[in-house]
């Protein structure tokens, strides 16, 4: 065997080797990740606001590798996607604020979880245990309480962000070094995102509606009222004729409206009939030698509350002429604060006395309606 | 050559100087836009706002408007702005409809409290009302009230909106310092009418029981046989009552007692005389004789002289016997009638026949 053909030879078996290292190489499998995939796996964050602080994010999870050992839960939140083994961009903005983040709610197998603020970073959540064997089924837990504790979220609005959920057997899982997520037993990715918080602005405006009217409702109008007998005459003298005037009702005034009575008493020309005196309610007379003019509120509205000395029960009727004559007139209903639409009715009274000048008698009564806002 | 390079340095240094004002002044005027912008974006809401009209009904005139509010910002006040509009204010420098038929134009400020160095700006119009201050002056939160006079209302029915505004000039210009809404109805008043009828009660009888006429019985009156040695004397009633404005009178017709040609004289206010002929009546108790009553009743009306003194008689057709110049509640009259003759006196039947006439004066 010369030199050469032992060199050929060495070439050949080179070659050989290298193919078939080449083969075995390419038949040989990559290492495969050995974690089971987490089903129902789910972060619901109370506030999807970008940068909202204090934000409680409940995470929960269903263990598939049965009986595994779980020494820890690991939460990796990452801007740039929720694949396992790969490098992990922490979300612009986002904090675990470890140091005062409380765990909540825990329910599950996987108990006595508690947070490692030393080994937790800024956008990694590690909860340790005592490691044990678990049974598969439901984990659920809230991280922060939504209140005075929390995550902050990205900074960044409507952005998609990730969150990687390990379960490892040691209680001491190295967070750090990416490929080791792939030693975890179960794990699984899932996403969230935040989103612009709708400003919603409505205004309301100040309202008064306020109408008066004799005949059936607002809409009829109406504002002759005759007191008497069918012809409108006060034709016995010992009988006190009624008759219905209304008014309708509502303002969402903060402070209420006051509904004032302004006029006077029945009058012909010089002669006027003599209202119910004073500032309570008087009884309707049968003597023939009384003659009366008052009113009363004999259904105050919904919300509305008559005043003395309109308040009046039937058979009674009040008219305060000295307080009816002055500029403002007089307060009659009230309302305490903001009211819906009501209708109130006012029965107005008269009644003539024997000695009664004769005439046709008038007045014109003026309701104002007076909102405070 | 030298000169025109020291020119020309000076225009350099104007232009370095030049750009710097004005690079100053953008940054001034960056920062101050803002600052004004958010200056009128923060006027606050006054609170406790109210109008408070004396007259409610539509086109009324002479009109007290008393606007009261609580003030929000510590700020230096002006003038204070009522726009009175027919549409609401959405958002601040909404177009304003001026009420039809409004006029708060030419309104006195009757009242301001309590700051009264307040008074009507003639810079005013129809629906924008402004009250001004000689300058403006530190106001610290608190209720201020203004009331014009003098306003006349709308000319239709409805809700109309007034914006309050407070400014710190004293025209009612530039920016708002607090504002609010307040609302006001106008409506028509109610129209009460009545009437009392015209009534006038009047009825005689010898006797009335109460004051009921339907009760009143008898028309004859007889003395018997008249004597010389006696009076005679006999009563009968009246009852009337009148809403009439202006009262009523009772009038006496008649003539005194006579037989044929034979004529018992009326008296003309005496007493009694016994044994003297005469005829006449009055509306008294009497004791001289025993006969009569005073009038009773509710009303007040009594007998006219002549007819209203005890122990007097009197008898003159046409005499008004009772009036009064008012209405007047029932009154019942009890009449004496006195007859006396003498003994010379012709036998005879004697009668009389007397009317008594109720008229109402309305």
């Amino acid at each position: 065997m010369t030199l050469r053909s032992i060199a050929k030879r060495t070439s050949y078996l080179l070659v050989i080797a290298a193919f078939a290292l080449a083969i075995v190489s390419a038949v040989r499998p990559e290492p495969v990740s050995a974690y089971g995939l987490l089903s129902s796996r789910s972060i619901k964050m109370s506030s999807s606001a970008n940068g909202a602080t204090n934000t409680a994010y409940a995470v929960g999870f269903t263990t598939v590798t049965a009986g595994q050992t779980v020494g820890s839960v690991v939460i990796k939140f990452c801007a740039n996607n929720p694949i396992m083994g790969d490098a992990c961009t922490a979300p612009t903005g986002f904090n675990t604020n470890k140091a005062t983040l409380s765990l909540n709610s825990q329910t599950g197998n996987i108990t006595g979880l508690t947070l490692d603020t030393v080994t937790s970073t800024a956008n990694v959540v590690v909860l340790t245990r005592t490691a044990g064997a678990v049974a598969n089924g439901p984990v659920t837990f809230v991280l922060g309480n939504g209140t005075n504790n929390g995550l902050t979220n990205p900074t960044n609005s409507n952005v998609t962000f990730y969150a990687r959920i390990l379960i490892f057997a040691s209680s001491t899982p190295d967070v750090t070094t990416p490929s080791n997520e792939n030693s975890a037993t179960d794990a699984g990715g899932t996403a969230m995102s935040t989103a612009n918080v709708l400003n919603v602005t409505a205004k309301v405006q100040e309202t008064l509606v306020f109408c008066v009217y004799t005949g059936i409702n607002c809409a009829s109008g109406g504002s002759a009222v005759a007191l008497g007998d069918s012809n409108g005459v006060l034709s016995d003298t010992t009988v006190t004729y009624t008759s219905n005037a209304n008014f309708d009702l509502a303002s969402n005034a903060l402070g209420g409206v006051n509904v004032r009575l302004k006029g006077d008493t029945l009058t012909s020309g010089a002669f006027t009939i003599d209202p119910y005196s004073g500032a309570a309610c008087s009884a309707d007379s049968v003597l023939t030698s009384v003659e009366r003019f008052g009113l009363r509120v004999s259904t105050a509205g919904a919300g509305q509350t008559a005043l003395a000395p309109y308040s009046c029960l039937a058979g009674n009727h009040g008219f305060d002429v000295a307080s009816t004559n002055t500029t403002y007139g007089n307060p009659m209903v009230t309302t305490t604060g903001a009211t819906d639409r009501s209708s109130s009715v006012l029965e107005l009274a008269a009644k003539a006395a024997g000695t009664t000048e004769a005439g046709i008698y008038t007045s014109t009564l003026q309701l104002i309606a007076t909102a405070t806002y | 050559m030298p000169l025109r390079r020291a020119r020309l340095h000076l225009g350099t240094s104007r232009l370095r100087y030049a750009r710097t004002i004005t690079v100053v002044m953008t940054l001034l005027l960056s920062i101050a836009v803002p600052v004004l912008l958010y200056a009128q974006t923060t006027a606050e809401l006054v609170t406790y706002r109210q109008l408070r009209l004396s007259d409610g009904t539509v086109e009324a005139t002479s009109v007290n408007y008393r606007f009261a509010f609580n003030t929000i910002t510590s700020a230096s006040i002006g003038s204070v702005t009522f726009e009175v509009c027919q549409n609401y204010q959405y958002e601040q420098g909404d177009p304003c409809t001026p009420p039809a038929g409004f006029r708060g134009g030419g309104a006195t400020l009757v009242s301001s409290i309590p700051y009264a160095d307040f008074t009507y700006n003639p810079a005013s119009t129809d629906n924008r009302i402004v009250i001004s201050r000689p300058a403006a002056s530190p106001v610290t939160p608190q209720p201020l009230t203004f009331e014009l006079e003098g306003v006349t209302n709308p000319s239709a029915v409805g809700s109309y909106y007034v914006r309050i505004q407070t400014h710190a000039s004293t025209d009612g210009s530039g920016p708002q310092i607090d504002y609010g809404i307040v609302i006001f109805a106008t409506n028509i008043g109610i129209d009460i009418t009545t009437e009392v009828p015209p009534y006038l009660l009047f009825c005689t009888g010898i006797t009335i029981d109460g004051y009921n006429c339907g009760t009143a019985e008898g028309s004859f009156i007889s003395f018997g046989e008249l004597s010389s040695q006696a009076s005679r004397s006999a009563t009968s009633q009246m009852l009337a009552s009148t809403n009439a404005p202006y009262g009523y009178s009772i009038t006496l017709a008649g003539e005194t007692m006579t037989a044929g040609n034979n004529v018992i004289p009326a008296m003309t206010g005496n007493p009694s005389s016994v044994g003297v002929s005469q005829f006449g009546i009055n509306s008294r108790q009497n004791t001289n004789p025993s006969v009569g009553s005073d009038p009773e009743g509710p009303g007040l009306t009594n007998a006219t002289s002549g007819y209203n003194t005890p122990n007097s008689f009197r008898f003159q057709s046409g005499d008004i016997i009772a009036s009064n110049s008012n209405t007047d509640d029932y009154r019942k009259f009890t009449v004496s009638y006195l007859v006396n003759v003498n003994s010379s006196q012709p036998p005879g039947r004697y009668v009389a026949t007397i009317s008594y006439i109720c008229l109402g004066s309305f």
